[in-house]
């Protein structure tokens, strides 16, 4: 071998990835792991903010997967630049708003111009071939290395040999051999080679490690472009879509009211950001509103919110409305009833 | 004991003697170097350590880490970094990126509602 070669591993967390890498790391390739933040990560955020998870142990597993393998991690903020690809795919969307062809083209592309500036050689990812109905098929595999721009210089070694020759095959740097042909949705031979290395413990994600896969948030998201009446989001917008109870009782606004304490805290993070409501009279959650509201909005807002609260069955309950500037106004208001609030209201 | 004495001053550990070449040259080294100095063939650390913290409140894990990375990459090894997160993942999150980068976590503390975390800039730092 005439040169050290160097990769880059996208690190999702998950355990096709670490196998990925390991397969690599074991043929005397210098590898780092690079995790792309896009906002929408699954990444433990909800039990950091829900009080009853907090006990939980957490851990950032593309963090955890680069310990297991002793590689730096590189974790990118794409956060401004992702909104492109949600919002234009190409490819189009998988069942909700998973944008999941173009997500990968993305990350290869970003990848690959991250390796150029380093000097490293290629760029390794944990695909198999058949194992996702949207991006990882026999037929997108080639359209990632050609969108992307990053061509042969791109390595799945868990599927390499079901594959045409790349170039870290070529040049002699990955022995083509102690590569595997996986294919398929089955997840054996990645749990039987797991179980060789001796990984334990690893992340196996429902739905992968997308909130845009899971139908909920994609329909919080579709209300919000419709609101805004543009396709655009801030971090603060996609965060909040993970927390609490989204009521919109009207186009122009909407109610996001804490489910339980540790949201509440949250939440409250954001006074200075959007008026809320907090109940005073009764046990009760915090809420935001957020869109431009007039004094009968925020009537019909602190209604829902006493709907919410332990008052809910109360003639009247009393909250404080904090306007954006700090100013507090106190109100006295009816809770609404349970069936007074149509179900379409709830996102 | 004496002998032991100073080398505890110098370097924190009587294990070092004869001393290697000082670590650290008050006399030559100016308080804003941020470079260390190559003077008369001895290595010359900065005599003070830039020190920074960064406000990470209302991030979510794993924003308080890319906030922490990024800020690493300004800053030279030696340096110190607080971050003051309220996202109690920030307290697993930030040591592990800490373990897997080569820096050191120096501190962590939960003040309040915040938790408070001190990394030292490792010396493979980029």
């Amino acid at each position: 071998m005439s040169k050290h070669p160097k990769a880059l591993s996208l690190i999702s967390g998950g355990l096709d990835s670490l196998l990925a890498t390991k397969l690599v790391q074991d043929q005397g390739v210098h590898v780092e792991g690079v995790n792309f933040f896009t906002g929408f990560c699954v990444e433990g955020h909800t039990h950091a903010i829900r009080k009853k998870d907090r006990a939980r142990p957490k851990r950032n597993n593309a963090l955890w997967v680069a310990e297991q393998l002793g590689i730096k991690l590189h974790i990118v903020d794409i956060v401004d630049e992702y909104q492109d690809v949600v919002f234009n795919p190409r490819h189009g969307y998988g069942a909700h708003l998973n944008p999941c062809l173009d997500c990968k083209i993305f990350m290869v592309r970003k990848a690959h111009e991250w390796i150029e500036r380093r000097g490293f050689d290629f760029v390794i990812t944990g695909e198999v071939v058949g194992q996702r109905p949207k991006s990882q098929r026999k037929d997108t595999m080639p359209v990632v290395q050609q969108e992307s721009g990053i061509q042969d210089r791109l390595l799945r070694p868990l599927c390499a040999r079901n594959l045409p020759e790349t170039l870290p095959e070529r040049k002699g740097w990955v022995d083509r051999s102690r590569l595997f042909g996986f294919s398929g949705r089955s997840r054996r031979p990645q749990m039987a080679l797991a179980a060789q290395f001796g990984f334990e413990d690893y992340a196996q994600p429902a739905g992968g490690c997308c909130f845009l896969t899971d139908a909920n948030y994609s329909v919080k998201l579709k209300d919000l472009w419709q609101a805004r009446g543009a396709r655009r989001y801030e971090l603060d917008d996609i965060m909040l879509l993970k927390v609490g109870r989204h009521v919109r009782p009207a186009p122009h606004f909407k109610v996001i009211i804490a489910r339980e304490e540790g949201e509440s805290n949250f939440l409250a993070g954001y006074r200075g950001h959007y008026p809320s409501l907090r109940i005073t009279s009764h046990g009760g959650p915090l809420a935001l509103l957020d869109g431009e509201v007039t004094p009968a909005d925020v009537e019909l807002a602190a209604r829902i919110v006493g709907r919410y609260s332990q008052g809910r069955a109360a003639p009247f309950v009393e909250l404080d409305y904090r306007a954006r500037d700090g100013s507090v106004t106190p109100l006295k208001v009816t809770p609404m009833i349970a069936d007074e609030m149509p179900r379409n209201w709830l996102l | 004991m004496l002998t032991q004495r100073i080398t505890t001053l110098r370097n924190g550990s009587p294990q070092d003697w004869p001393p290697s070449p000082p670590q650290a040259m008050p006399f030559f080294t100016p308080a804003v170097c941020r470079k260390p100095l190559r003077i008369l063939g001895y290595h010359a650390a900065p005599m003070t350590h830039r020190h920074e913290t960064i406000d990470c409140q209302r991030l979510l894990c794993p924003m308080p880490v890319i906030r922490v990375q990024d800020r690493v990459e300004t800053l030279a090894a030696g340096d110190t970094l607080t971050a003051v997160c309220t996202d109690p993942g920030a307290l697993q999150d930030i040591p592990a990126w800490c373990r897997v980068n080569g820096h050191e976590v120096v501190s962590t503390a939960t003040r309040g509602a915040a938790y408070v975390v001190t990394v030292r800039v490792g010396a493979g730092a980029a």
